[in-house]
C-alpha cells in the first residue's frame, strides 16, 4: 500500500485581489522508501502542497477539495488533536532556512527531548539517547557534547543536519523536505541530499523532495524526455546545458498572477506552441505510464531529449 | 534574620537577572564610563533600599525614636540628647532626612517594581494572545490599548487614585492599569514578528500543542525588547508615583516615598529650609537617571536591529 497518495488536491487563498489557486488539483502517490521530487518556480504552489499534507496551511489558505490518504486516512478530514498526534511522528518536515527553523534560545537537547516526549511517553534520559543517536546517523561528530549547544554555535550545514535529526527522531513514515539545501553551500547540498537519501533507504521512509533546482532532483524520465514544453523549457534554462558562447534560452514572460490565472492552460501565454485551444480550455490530465501523466494539448514528440 | 536573607536572595536574584541579559556581551555593554557609573549608582541604590533598615541611623516610621524639638535643623546639626548628627538635616517632625530617604527609597522601588512585574505579566498575555489569535480578538485588544495609550497616564493614574484612595496597593493597581498597554502592544509586535519565523512553523509541523508553542517557543524570543522597555518603565514608574505622591493621591503618609518626601518639604522651601525637598529630590533624580541609562545601554546591547 502506498503511504501517501494525495487525489486532486485544491488549497486556495481567498485574498481581496479574488482566490488564488495555489494548489489546483494535484494528484500523486508515493510507495514506502520512495523519492518523490515537487519541482517548479517560485510561487508555484510546491511548498503550499507540502504544508497541505501536514494542514498547516495558514489563513487565509484552505484546503478546498480532493483527498490526502495517509495510510488510507484522510488527513483533509482529521480533526486538530489527531493531526497533531501525527504531526513530528509520523510524518516530519524539513525547512528550506536552517538558520530560522531552530528555536535560538533553546538549547538543542532541549528541542530534541521536547519533540521525542511529544509524542512518546519515555524518560528525559532515553530520549536523550534517542537524540544522541540520531545526531549520529545525521553525521554530526561527538553528539553528546554536541546536544547541549545552542542552534547558533553550529554552522548552517551543521544545522540543517540538526533539523534533519530531529525530522528523523520519531523514525517518520513520510518526510516532507521543503528547499532543504536551497541555502547551503553546493558542496554542502549535495552531501546532505545524499545522506537524507541513504536514511530514508535504510528505514523505508518515503521523502518527498520540493526544490527549484532541476540539478538536484534525481534524473527521471520527465526530465530525460520531457513531454510538456514547460519542463523543456525549465530544462533548457540550466546553464550547464547550454554550449559555450550560446544564449541562454529561457522561458519568455512572467509566472502568471496566481489571482488572475488566465483561461484555459496557465502555460499557454508563455508557450510557443499554444493554440485556440490552449486559452480556452484547460488540458486534462493523460497518462502517459504507470507513473507519469501530463496536462498539455501538444505535448513535445516521445524521445526527444531536452 | 530570615527576611535578611530574603533580601541578599532578591539582591543575587537581580544580579543574575542582569547577568543573563547581557549573556556573554558584557563587554559590548560596559564600553563606556557612562555604563560603570550608571550601573555602579544603580547597584549602590538598589542596596540602600534593600537594607535600609541596617544602614540608616534612625527608624524614621518608629516614633519613639523621633523628637518633635529636633524639627527642621539644618544639615549637619546634631540632636538634642547629642545622641546621632543629622547630616542631611531634618523634617518638621524631627525626622533624620537621610533615614527617610532610605526608607522611601524602599517605598519608590517596591512600588514600581511590582508594578512593572504586574503590568508587564498582563501585557505580555494580551500582546502574545492578540497576535496568536489574529482577527476580531486582536482588533478589539489592541483597540483598547490604543485607547489605554490615548490618554496621559498622569491623568489616568489620577483619576484612578481619586477615587481608590491612599495605598501602597491602590497606588500599585493604578499605576498597573495605566502602563499594561505598553507590554501588550510591543509584546504583539515582537510575536507577529517571531510567528512568522520558521521555527515556530517547525514547532507546529513537530506537533506541539499551541500552549507549549506560546510559552516555551514564543514566549522566551519575545523578551530582550520586554527587558528593555521594562527597566525604562521602571523609572517611569518611580516618576509617577512620585508625581501621584507629590501630589497628595499616592501613598499613605505613614508609608512615605520619595514624592512624598518632596512633597512633605515642599511648604518650607521659601523660607530657606530646602534639604527636605531638595536631597529626597536628588535622591529620585539620581536613581532614574541611572535606570535610565542603564536601560539604554541595556536596548544598545541586547536590541539585534541595532547592531551593525
Amino acid at each position: 500500500m502506498s503511504v501517501l497518495e494525495v487525489q486532486e488536491l485544491q488549497t486556495h487563498f481567498s485574498t481581496r485581489n479574488g482566490v488564488v489557486k495555489a494548489v489546483d488539483g494535484v494528484s500523486f502517490s508515493l510507495a514506502e522508501g520512495q523519492v518523490l521530487g515537487l519541482v517548479g518556480e517560485s510561487g508555484s504552489g510546491k511548498s503550499v502542497t507540502g504544508f497541505s499534507i501536514l494542514r498547516l496551511v495558514d489563513v487565509p489558505g484552505r484546503i478546498v477539495g480532493g483527498r490526502i490518504l495517509f495510510r488510507g486516512l484522510d488527513l483533509a478530514a482529521m480533526s486538530q488533536a489527531e493531526m497533531r498526534a501525527i504531526r513530528g511522528n509520523r510524518i516530519a518536515m524539513i525547512f528550506q532556512d536552517p538558520l530560522m527553523t531552530l528555536n535560538p534560545v533553546l538549547r538543542i537537547d532541549t528541542q530534541m527531548v521536547e519533540a521525542v516526549q511529544a509524542h512518546h511517553r519515555v524518560s528525559k534520559k532515553a530520549a536523550l539517547a534517542r537524540a544522541a543517536d540520531a545526531l549520529t546517523r545525521v553525521g554530526i561528530p561527538s553528539a553528546l557534547e554536541r546536544l547541549s549547544a545552542y542552534p547558533h554555535q553550529f554552522s548552517g550545514g551543521m544545522r540543517q543536519r540538526v533539523a534533519i535529526a530531529i525530522a528523523l527522531l520519531n523514525e517518520p513514515d513520510l518526510i516532507v523536505a521543503d528547499e532543504p539545501t536551497t541555502a547551503l553551500d553546493v558542496t554542502i547540498q549535495s552531501q546532505i541530499l545524499s545522506e537524507v537519501q541513504g536514511l530514508t533507504r535504510e528505514s523505508g521512509t518515503a521523502l518527498i523532495w520540493i526544490t527549484h533546482d532541476l540539478a538536484v532532483v534525481a534524473i527521471d524520465a520527465v526530465l530525460r524526455q520531457p513531454r510538456h514544453p514547460y519542463t523543456n523549457g525549465l530544462l533548457g534554462s540550466i546553464p550547464g546545458n547550454s554550449r559555450r558562447g550560446q544564449a541562454l534560452q529561457q522561458i519568455p514572460g512572467m509566472a502568471p498572477n496566481m489571482a488572475q490565472l488566465p483561461a484555459g492552460c496557465a502555460f499557454a501565454p508563455r508557450c510557443a506552441f499554444s493554440s485556440e485551444q490552449c486559452r480556452s480550455q484547460t488540458p486534462d490530465a493523460q497518462a502517459l505510464s504507470l507513473t507519469r501523466s501530463l496536462r498539455c494539448h501538444h505535448p513535445l514528440p516521445e524521445g526527444v531529449s531536452p | 534574620m530570615m527576611d535578611l536573607l530574603l533580601r541578599c536572595a532578591l539582591l543575587a536574584l537581580g544580579l543574575w537577572l542582569f547577568a543573563r541579559a547581557l549573556r556573554g556581551q558584557a563587554d559590548l555593554y560596559f564600553s563606556g564610563p557612562m555604563a560603570y557609573i550608571s550601573a555602579a549608582v544603580l547597584l549602590v541604590f538598589v542596596c540602600l533600599a534593600l537594607f535600609a533598615p541596617e544602614i540608616s541611623p534612625q527608624n524614621p516610621y518608629d516614633l519613639a525614636q523621633l523628637n518633635i524639638l529636633d524639627g527642621r535643623l539644618a544639615p549637619g546639626s546634631s540632636s538634642l540628647d547629642d545622641a546621632m548628627v543629622y547630616h542631611l538635616g531634618t523634617d518638621d517632625q524631627g525626622r533624620d532626612i537621610l533615614s527617610g530617604i532610605l526608607y522611601g527609597l524602599r517605598v519608590s522601588l517596591t512600588v514600581s517594581l511590582l508594578t512593572t512585574l504586574l503590568a508587564m505579566t498582563i501585557g505580555v498575555l494580551v500582546g502574545m494572545y492578540a497576535a496568536w489569535k489574529g482577527g476580531k480578538a486582536e482588533a478589539f485588544l489592541m483597540r483598547l490599548v490604543d485607547l489605554q495609550l490615548s490618554f496621559p497616564s498622569i491623568l489616568v493614574a489620577l483619576m484612578l487614585m481619586a477615587s481608590f484612595g491612599r495605598g501602597v496597593d491602590k497606588v500599585v493597581v493604578a499605576l498597573v492599569i495605566v502602563q499594561w498597554a505598553y507590554y501588550a502592544r510591543t509584546v504583539r509586535g515582537t510575536a507577529l514578528a517571531e510567528t512568522s519565523k520558521d521555527y515556530i512553523a517547525a514547532a507546529r509541523c513537530l506537533g506541539f500543542s499551541d500552549a507549549r508553542i506560546l510559552l516555551r517557543h514564543l514566549l522566551p524570543n519575545c523578551v530582550p525588547p520586554l527587558l528593555v522597555i521594562s527597566t525604562i518603565q521602571v523609572a517611569n514608574t518611580i516618576v509617577l508615583e512620585s508625581s501621584l505622591s507629590f501630589l497628595g493621591v499616592g501613598v499613605p503618609i505613614t508609608n512615605p516615598s520619595l514624592g512624598l518626601l518632596i512633597s512633605n518639604g515642599y511648604g518650607y522651601m521659601l523660607s530657606g529650609q530646602y534639604w527636605m525637598s531638595i536631597y529626597p529630590g536628588l535622591a529620585l533624580l539620581a536613581i532614574v537617571a541611572a535606570i535610565n541609562l542603564v536601560g539604554d545601554r541595556l536596548r544598545d546591547t541586547i536590541n539585534p536591529r541595532l547592531k551593525r
